[in-house]
């Protein structure tokens, strides 16, 4: 069972990700895809829409992808909850868990162009990510 | 299921009624028939298959005895017959067939009698076509014996017809089973008798009914409707295809391999270029292992991967949890007010500073939203606090991944390297080897890589083959999604959907069953061969190890690890196949009899002990046929104690005599 929140229970991407999110996740169990669940990839793309430090682009026709129960309430959920707060400045804003998920589909919606192309940048979608990781992201 | 005994009735050479009964029970479930080549062993052997699979007999000339059409005249027409009693699950039959034959005449040339008439000297038997009523199945019901309306689909049931001649063994054939060319017989049996056959029936029929539906539908649809069916139904028609297409190449796939593995023995055979190939060997160990050890990295890699959002994040995290320290550390985060303090308050209906504020006061009203604003308050207070926690614990945790990336990429890399470096090697050994002084190392070689580069393409051809299947799959879901969307409304078209996508969940599932129950069996099967392989192979042995592979082969791996089946002596081939035929026996459910006809023919005297020692306890029966010859000395004493029945074929006049010694 799991324990009610006050969290929205869906969230949704844009449809017109919906296609390529299913790409991504087709071959689950072949070691050259990264992503094993859709959140994994509506995280990574949260993150990156975040980082581009540009108005996030609404999600215009809306595509359930993931329930809000698949959120890790120690690390999905704060780090939205971070996310929403360093972009509204107020401290009150962290208990508006709907506009926060809002916000966060936002993001996803303005990141994952870049993601997909990050990972099939190569033949091998396990590789490129690292690949993006070790020169963006991680200390040599 | 168990035999009791077995009639034979002017069959073949067995004049008149003759009798076998036969042993059962936990430990003397021995039947022994001996007799020398000729007295009638194999005509036993045919009848057992004959009467319950109306097989067996094709070859063999005339069924009814001679003797029995002696006294007859030319044009009369005889029976001869076979009744076999058997149990099966506390049920008692009785299985009955009988062989009608006219006698005729053998004209043997111009010979003229007295009177001018042609003079025959001897005749023949002229089998006359098979009738329903010839085959007879009796069932014990409730005490009383009434006919089986479907004999064979039970006698199937029993005892497999697809597999039966590994319940009937016939000894002459038992050392060509497990010969590295007869790889097929084997495939195919495991195949059978675990009636994959059936399943594959199974899957094939769902996916044509997958297709009629799609070809229904589109006769009853209309515009867009219609032209989506209509890409169904070509991306149906490419994936059969398509499957035709990786048949024909996973069958090239398997001859390409069988063929390397031929070249590479006749290699490994030539003493110039031993060590090179023991090189080669070596280096291909190698190889594997870096694969292996690569993958398993780049497992740990992808694994690390599905959180490495938090490493691009991290920037963020820490940022925030900066700001949020320094706002605890001005105070601009105050700590909790305590609501039960307020809620005393407004029940004491006056204030600490001596003021009223009974229920329906200003000042009881004024608290009362101030309680409100502090609950709101202390949720957000709250909300930072944790907050500032776990972005502590997600920042360690980011580092971490981070960690575990390098680490694993580092890995992956070095791997790599060495795999490369590997390969060169091979291909330097490779080219030494080509170039050999000696003509016939240097064309053997070549072939060998050729093969090797031919399955290489072929894996390549059936990878392409299928993603292009998934890709058809995919699309045939796009399509049906747009078809459920237009036509949402209309129930035929929305039946049609439910059912279409039911028949492929249900496809889909099929094949995951048999996948599961293809891959347990085989390993099942794989682990009785090793088990009795091991009890029945001479001790001091050099092969160790026995392995039945993914497409169901069967390979011996000495103590080197090398495959080593091609080294086996007939003796122990034979050891092989008794080891398989006693695991098929054992898999298809442990409940049949073994019937073998001269099975010990080639054995080498230990391989012959342990095996009267263990396929007694192997097998719920055993029916052995053998010649004086093949059972004597230590073997026979060990067996001895197993026998509950034995009977000698007695030949003589051309007529065989079924006799307790």
């Amino acid at each position: 069972m799991y324990e009610q929140t006050d969290w929205p229970d869906r969230i949704y991407i844009d449809e017109r990700h919906h296609a390529k999110y299913s790409e991504l996740l087709s071959k689950s169990d072949d070691a050259r895809y990264p992503f094993k669940t859709a959140k994994e990839i509506f995280m990574f793309s949260m993150v990156l829409g975040f980082l581009k430090k540009k108005e996030p682009s609404p999600v215009d026709k809306k595509k359930e992808v993931i329930m809000e129960k698949y959120l890790d309430s120690k690390v999905d959920k704060p780090l939205i909850k971070a996310l929403y707060l360093m972009n509204e400045g107020k401290d009150d804003c962290i208990i508006d868990k709907k506009s926060a998920i809002l916000f966060a589909q936002d993001c996803a919606n303005n990141g994952f162009d870049e993601l997909y192309d990050i990972v099939t940048r190569g033949h091998d979608m396990v590789i490129s990510l690292t690949e993006y990781l070790m020169e963006n992201h991680i200390e040599q | 299921m168990e035999f009791l005994r077995i009639t034979l009735k002017d069959f073949r050479q067995y004049f008149g009624t003759q009798e076998i009964k036969f042993a059962k029970g936990s430990h003397k479930n021995v039947t022994v028939v001996n007799g020398p080549n000729g007295a009638g062993k194999t005509s036993l052997f045919s009848a057992i298959n004959w009467c319950l699979y109306n097989e067996g007999v094709e070859q063999i000339g005339a069924l009814v005895s001679k003797e029995a059409a002696l006294e007859k005249e030319y044009g009369d027409i005889l029976e001869c017959s076979v009744k076999i009693w058997f149990e099966h699950e506390g049920s008692k039959y009785v299985a009955t067939r009988i062989a009608k034959e006219r006698k005729v005449p053998i004209e043997t040339g111009s010979e003229e009698d007295e009177d001018g008439e042609e003079k025959y000297k001897s005749f023949t038997m002229e089998r006359l076509p098979a009738e329903e009523a010839d085959f007879v199945l009796l069932g014990d019901v409730d005490g009383n014996m009434k006919e089986v309306p479907d004999p064979n689909r039970l006698i199937n049931s029993v005892l497999p017809k697809n597999a039966r001649q590994y319940f009937l063994f016939d000894g002459e054939k038992i050392e060509q089973l497990t010969r590295p060319d007869h790889d097929n017989e084997i495939k195919e049996a495991i195949r059978n008798i675990l009636q994959l056959p059936s399943i594959e029936n199974a899957r094939e029929h769902l996916g044509i009914v997958i297709r009629e539906f799609t070809k229904e539908s589109k006769k009853s649809s209309s515009g867009n409707e219609s032209e989506l069916y209509e890409k169904i139904e070509k991306l149906e028609n490419e994936i059969v295809a398509i499957d035709t297409k990786l048949e024909a190449k996973n069958k090239e796939l398997v001859s390409t391999r069988d063929l390397k593995q031929k070249v590479e023995e006749d290699l490994r055979k030539l003493e110039a270029i031993k060590h090179l190939i023991a090189r080669r060997d070596e280096l291909e160990r190698e190889y594997e292992e870096a694969k292996d050890k690569r993958n398993k990295w780049k497992s740990n890699l992808r694994n690390s991967l599905s959180s490495s959002y938090l490493i691009v994040a991290e920037g963020i995290i820490n940022k925030c949890s900066e700001s949020l320290k320094e706002k605890k550390e001005k105070g601009l985060i105050p700590p909790l007010v305590q609501n039960s303090f307020i809620e005393k308050l407004l029940v004491s209906d006056s204030c600490i500073c001596g003021n009223d504020i009974c229920a329906g006061s200003e000042g009881h009203k004024n608290i009362k939203m101030f309680l409100e604003k502090c609950k709101e308050y202390n949720k957000a207070a709250q909300d930072l606090s944790d907050l500032n926690d776990d972005l502590g614990i997600i920042s360690n945790k980011a580092q971490n991944f981070a960690e575990n990336i390098k680490m694993a990429m580092r890995e992956v890399s070095c791997e790599n390297q060495n795999i490369e470096l590997t390969a060169k090697r091979l291909e330097d050994l490779h080219k030494e080897i080509e170039g050999h002084k000696e003509e016939d190392i240097s064309q053997l070689e070549k072939s060998r890589k050729k093969l090797e580069d031919d399955e290489d393409n072929i894996r390549a051809d059936i990878a392409t083959l299928n993603n292009d299947k998934a890709r058809c799959q995919n699309e045939i879901k796009d399509h049906e999604n747009e078809i459920e969307k237009i036509s949402k409304k209309k129930d035929a078209a929305r039946k049609f959907i439910e059912t279409r996508k039911l028949s492929e969940k249900a496809l889909e599932v099929l094949n995951v069953v048999y996948e599961k129950f293809a891959s347990e069996k085989r390993i099942e099967i794989e682990k009785f061969i090793k088990k009795v392989f091991d009890l029945l192979i001479w001790k001091d042995s050099i092969f160790t190890k026995v392995r039945l592979s993914d497409d169901y082969k069967l390979e011996v791996f000495d103590h080197y690890g090398s495959p080593a089946r091609e080294e086996l002596s007939a003796g122990e081939r034979q050891v092989l196949s008794l080891s398989f035929i006693a695991s098929m026996a054992q898999v298809s459910g442990g409940d049949v009899p073994l019937v073998m006809d001269t099975p010990f023919g080639r054995l080498f005297s230990i391989h012959r002990e342990n095996i009267v020692e263990q396929i007694p306890k192997l097998t719920k029966q055993l029916i052995l046929m053998v010649q004086d010859e093949e059972l004597k000395g230590k073997a026979k004493t060990i067996l001895q104690d197993r026998v509950g029945e034995e009977y000698n074929l007695i030949f003589e006049n051309g007529c065989t005599r079924i006799e307790v010694p």
